[in-house]
């Protein structure tokens, strides 16, 4: 089994040459003519305002929370999947409180409007 | 002798990745160390043979918190330019940190470890969880209930020898209780996460 | 791991690498052709027979185009950003299985050829999480350029990933529930021995997973990177030349690769589930050219989608992911348990 993971880490080294060497031709091969206006940062093409920092909503954080919260749900849920068909009926009403509860977390969510984009 | 050399590359990866979180000057980058830490932590589940949790080490640690974590800093911080990331805090954060190194180097040196019969020796277990510390240690912004979970399935996955099956198995019936638990901090942790983002 | 059988991995990988570019090549070609033919236009007719040169003509070009950094970038992230998109677009086609494995002999010794490099007993898993570390290229752009609108873009393409990859998740737990594996081969070998594709089983599972397959690829009508009117080229607005055509050509092998997932966990990978009952199993020359057309027949679908729908709003697309494709995936996985809870015992 570990030798799976030695050969996906021979994929990893190629497949990083592959864009490295990408950049280094282009890198050698391309013209080069910097310009103060040409390497300005685009902004529609008038002259950038301000940091191009700016407030995010808070929005995108609760998404990603949220996410985080049914993604490790997610992961309880594949060793379940797989044993299932070895497991007691018991099991089926097992996993249907687990995704009771987080359907609950979900509904909460959705009633306090945590899923809305204002 | 080729484990130990992959060990050693994929400990250096995890070390190193938490000494740049540490050093770099910029809090974005530091949340990028920390993206390199988790995928050694990675590797070092994938050498002892946990193979479950290497991918799940990924999807979640690697995919889903340093995401939530990266998505904090760049509400929270001027996006760009550098920042020094430690204040009069620090002598503080360095005592509170370093006795909790010392707590688990302990812990985990006292424990009788189980050591899979064949060649994966003792000290690599131990290097695993002392590396799983400083990773965990590291992220404080990290979800609670989320690691919660996932420590409470390392035990299971070094016994049952990563076997996704026996997990499954082991989940539905002697670890049922915590199994359910489980879905509780879960819900817990979003309920309270949508309380403090509304108000 | 002795040295032949090093170098036979190896060149696996270099197949892969190779097969993948070349792949990427020609799907931006086949899509410039079916989507000219759709709009009553030729597409390119220019370069080489039917134009078939033409993604060549396009490789050297970008390579001479002047790479320009802009002013304040940071640059370490600035270029990592486009590497990890191609690296984590590469390694997750690591566990496709492209035909079945043969024997030869090498030097005497017979030695067995697996045409897939990984099998992981959680390749499933594995996928899963590799496709999840697509989103850094996209924040990792964003955050380096120094632009509003890549960073805004980044941001909304990262939420528009992962709100779609918890359906997808939750979708393929059924297909997970139906086959008992994570492991691609048992789900392909379950599909000839029950002789019928899962999308028969799991047609819901495969419409989700679908529309997510697209969401994650970032395909119209989710193409929030290419939402000029609003956001310019979101996350790769200040990237030009070659550092773009990485973005480019990571996109579209991240199609062939949710293709080749689409093809091996729905459509029964490189066998012929029905009509295998009949003709036996075939030659392994045979098993490529089925996943082949497979994969051609997803990113044919891809095309004609990008053709037909227009864009999402982004609120509507946050919407669907989370309140039409995340409580209907759930309330599949559930039917499904429920249905072989019943049926299978």
């Amino acid at each position: 089994m570990g030798e799976n993971w030695a050969f996906v880490a021979i994929l990893t080294v190629i497949a990083l040459t592959i864009p490295i060497l990408g950049i280094l031709a282009a890198m050698v091969l391309a013209p080069k003519r910097p310009g103060t206006i040409k390497n300005s940062t685009y902004e529609c093409g008038l002259e950038t305002v301000g940091d191009a920092w700016v407030q995010f909503k808070v929005q995108y954080y609760l998404y990603a929370l949220i996410f985080v919260l049914f993604d490790v749900e997610t992961v309880f849920l594949y060793p379940w999947a797989v044993a299932y068909q070895s497991l007691p009926l018991l099991a089926l009403f097992e996993m249907i409180i687990f995704l009771l509860i987080l359907g609950i977390g979900l509904v909460y969510a959705w009633r306090k409007g945590a899923l809305e984009w204002i | 002798m080729m484990e130990m050399l992959a060990f050693g590359l994929v400990a250096g990866v995890a070390v190193g990745g938490a000494i740049g979180v540490v050093a770099a000057r910029n809090v974005f980058v530091s949340a990028l160390w920390l993206v390199l830490s988790f995928i050694g932590v990675a590797g070092i589940y994938a050498i002892l043979g946990a193979d479950f949790l290497a991918a799940t080490q990924v999807l979640i640690y690697v995919g889903a918190i340093s995401v939530l974590i990266l998505f904090a800093v760049m509400l929270t911080h001027h996006v760009m330019g550098d920042e020094r990331s430690n204040n009069r805090q620090a002598f503080l954060a360095f005592i509170v940190s370093s006795s909790v190194v010392a707590a688990l180097g302990v812990l985990a040196y006292r424990t009788d470890w189980p050591i899979r019969p064949a060649d994966a020796g003792g000290s690599v277990v131990t290097a695993m969880r002392g590396d799983l510390a400083g990773s965990s240690a590291a992220s404080t912004a990290a979800q609670t209930g989320a690691s919660t979970a996932l420590t409470s399935t390392v035990d299971l996955a070094l016994n049952q020898d990563s076997n996704v099956v026996r997990l499954g198995q082991a989940l539905m019936t002697e670890h049922l209780l915590s199994f359910e638990i489980i879905s509780l901090v879960l819900l817990v942790a979003l309920i309270g996460a949508i309380v403090i983002a509304r108000d | 791991m002795d040295a032949i059988e090093l170098g036979i991995v190896a060149l696996k990988c270099l197949v892969i690498v190779a097969v993948l570019l070349t792949g990427f090549a020609y799907t931006t070609f086949l899509e410039r052709k079916v989507i000219a033919r759709m709009q009553q236009r030729l597409g390119p007719n220019r370069a080489g027979p039917f134009g078939l040169l033409q993604p060549a003509a396009d490789g050297v070009k970008l390579i001479f185009k002047e790479n320009i950094t802009p002013v304040g970038v940071d640059r370490f992230v600035y270029f990592l950003a486009p590497i990890v998109s191609m690296v984590v677009a590469i390694m997750a086609f690591a566990v496709m299985p492209v035909a079945d494995p043969i024997t030869v002999t090498i030097g005497g010794q017979v030695r067995e050829i697996r045409f897939q490099l990984a099998d992981f007993n959680v390749a499933l898993l594995y996928v899963l999480g590799i496709t999840s570390l697509a989103v850094y290229g996209l924040v990792l752009a964003g955050w380096a350029s120094n632009n509003k609108f890549a960073l805004i873009g980044g941001l909304r393409s990262a939420a528009q990933m992962v709100s779609y990859e918890l359906a997808m998740g939750v979708a393929l737990v059924s297909v997970v529930l139906v086959v008992g594996s994570l492991s691609m081969n048992d789900i392909v070998d379950w599909q000839v021995a029950k002789g019928l594709p899962l999308i028969v089983l799991q047609p819901v599972a495969f419409g989700i997973y679908a529309i997510t397959a697209i969401a994650e690829t970032n395909r119209a009508p989710f193409d929030f990177p290419e939402a000029e009117q609003e956001l310019v080229a979101g996350y790769h607005t200040e990237y030009t030349g070659m550092r773009f055509a990485l973005f480019f050509m990571a996109e579209y092998i991240n199609m062939i690769t949710v293709s080749g997932l689409a093809a091996t966990l729905f459509l029964g990978g490189h066998h012929l589930p029905f009509v295998e009952r009949f003709t036996g199993n075939l030659p392994w020359f045979v098993d490529i050219g089925v996943f082949l057309a497979k994969v051609i027949l997803a990113l044919f679908l891809f095309i004609w989608i990008r053709a037909t729908i227009p864009r999402l709003r982004y609120d509507r697309l946050m919407a669907f992911g989370w309140k039409v494709l995340l409580p209907i995936s759930l309330a599949n996985l559930a039917l499904t348990a429920v249905v072989i809870a019943f049926l299978a015992r």
